[in-house]
């Protein structure tokens, strides 16, 4: 239980480092984030937030320290297990990932795919993903024929559509324009809204402080130099 | 099944070219194994005919004396290795012999006496190698009633030699065939793997197991295997079609040449054979890349 008594700790950080060579990527991080928060990790270039995001779902491993999500310590998760504690997480980046030969629909039904849903299921909730990011209309589309903002909105849907507990997005507004930015935050905001926990590590706070209540965790040179709450 | 084999021919749909090199290096080297198969199944044919009639012939001392055969027989019998045999007594021989010269036969009418010598045509029991036979005839020779064995030395030993040279050259340039044709696949699928490095990038992240991944890459491998073990029987059968009906157009009132094509079960073999080079070069080549 958190110090409010009222959630779980989803994701709790116990002395977590993160070693490249010489560099301190992450230097003894010690978090708890509650089940369905909303948090926002920022800091300047370097500081560590999207290590901080690779050492959540498992891209690296930690250094030092544990990681438990929702109970399940990370450091003995086998490589076998790691596809369903990914299967955890909705991911998204700044620069989308998206696999270019492939649909719109497709592109997000993979994560269903892989899951091993039914056809029926994975086209049903698809379009139904798809329909709430107003991406519905552009589903037999490749990915480089929309924009940057669309193409991020086809991210969200595809961090979306397994109803992960966790949302993890890396920059996801970061080589946006003004308005998909707001429209991508929106989307991640309603998903929150519906029970999703967030994490977004953004370098820039401006538009996601005005539109978020939650936390923002300050990280500088991989250390955490604070923790406030943004009161929207 | 069906999502990993739809996805496995999208993926050969979209690279093509490579796809089109592998299934045709395995064909050529699908058809250079099952050139020396045939080579190899009508050749033994030949030898395992001759070989049911792998007859021998005990020319008996002059000393010899019909009464003594039982003896004889009992010391070959004793030997092992001889499945039947007959005793030729010398007069049948020698009638035997101008009935086989026909005409020319006034030179027998000319002989006071037979100089034929008795002896025992022998069958002996299959023999894989020359040498078991080689061994079998000194057997026989060494014995005090026997004078000489005759089992057609000269051209069996040279012919089961060339043979057997054959073999040895095939079993080398079939090994290095098909580990060209496991190489090139290997390639082909280490190409195919990293022109998707990106999308397999993505299936992890988003919680792709490793079957899931590499089931797609393995559909190919043995899909192009198949077809490319189908395409090198093709070519063997139609090659086989012209070459036999020529054979038998134009050689076949000279020479009895009874050339068949594959069996079933060496085609089957060959089939499977070319579906797991396809599996396995896939196997190397992803264990090689997602260690």
């Amino acid at each position: 239980m958190s110090a409010d008594g009222g959630k779980t700790n989803i994701i709790r950080l116990f002395n977590v480092c993160k070693r490249y060579g010489a560099k301190m990527a992450l230097d003894d991080i010690t978090l708890d984030i509650d089940s369905g928060e909303f948090i926002i990790v920022s800091g300047p270039s370097g500081a560590g937030k999207s290590t901080l995001l690779k050492v959540l779902y498992l891209a690296e491993r930690v250094s030092e320290g544990q990681i438990l999500i929702d109970g399940m310590n990370l450091s003995r998760i086998s490589s076998g297990k790691l596809p369903f504690l990914r299967r955890r997480f909705g991911m998204v980046f700044q620069d989308f990932k998206l696999i270019p030969n492939r649909t719109v629909f497709e592109n997000v039904a993979l994560v269903l795919k892989v899951a091993g849903e039914k056809p029926a299921y994975i086209r049903k909730k698809v379009m139904h993903v798809l329909r709430v990011t107003g991406m519905e209309k552009k589903a037999n589309q490749l990915p480089p024929t929309l924009s940057g903002g669309e193409q991020q909105r086809v991210a969200v849907a595809r961090a979306v559509v397994g109803e992960p507990s966790i949302i993890l997005a890396d920059e996801p507004t970061g080589s946006l324009d003004q308005s998909s930015a707001q429209q991508v935050l929106d989307l991640l905001l309603e998903y929150h809204k519906n029970g999703a926990t967030v994490l977004i590590a953004s370098h820039n706070l401006g538009l996601i402080e005005s539109s978020v209540r939650g936390r923002n965790i300050a990280l500088e040179d991989g250390k955490l130099k604070g923790i406030s709450t943004m009161l929207y | 099944m069906t999502r990993f084999l739809k996805k496995a021919f999208a993926d050969i749909r979209s690279n093509q070219f490579l796809n089109v090199i592998t299934i045709m290096t395995i064909a050529l080297s699908i058809l250079l194994v099952s050139v020396f198969m045939l080579f190899f199944e009508n050749a033994s044919r030949v030898l395992e005919s001759w070989n049911q009639g792998g007859r021998a012939m005990v020319y008996l001392k002059a000393d010899f004396q019909p009464p003594m055969l039982e003896g004889v027989k009992e010391q070959l019998g004793a030997l092992g290795g001889i499945r039947e045999m007959r005793f030729i007594h010398k007069s049948q021989a020698l009638e035997r012999l101008k009935k086989e010269m026909g005409s020319k036969t006034e030179f027998f009418s000319s002989l006071k006496i037979n100089p034929l010598p008795h002896a025992v045509e022998i069958t002996m029991v299959s023999y894989s190698s020359f040498d078991q036979v080689q061994a079998l005839a000194e057997r026989i020779e060494a014995l005090d009633t026997v004078a000489s064995v005759e089992y057609g030395q000269g051209w069996l030993g040279r012919f089961l030699k060339l043979f057997n040279l054959f073999k040895m050259t095939g079993y080398a340039m079939c090994s290095l065939f098909l580990l060209i044709a496991l190489f090139i696949t290997a390639n082909t699928v280490r190409l195919a793997f990293y022109n998707r490095r990106m999308e397999v990038e993505i299936m992890r992240l988003v919680g792709a197991t490793e079957g899931f991944i590499k089931t797609p890459f393995y559909v190919e491998g043995l899909f192009q295997g198949f077809l490319g073990g189908l395409l090198g029987m093709g070519i063997l059968l139609s090659g086989y079609l012209t070459l036999s009906s020529g054979i038998t157009q134009n050689l076949g009132s000279y020479v009895y040449m009874d050339i068949r094509f594959l069996s079933w079960q060496a085609t089957a073999v060959i089939l499977f054979s070319s579906t797991f080079l396809g599996w396995f070069g896939c196997f190397l080549s992803l264990k090689q890349i997602l260690k």
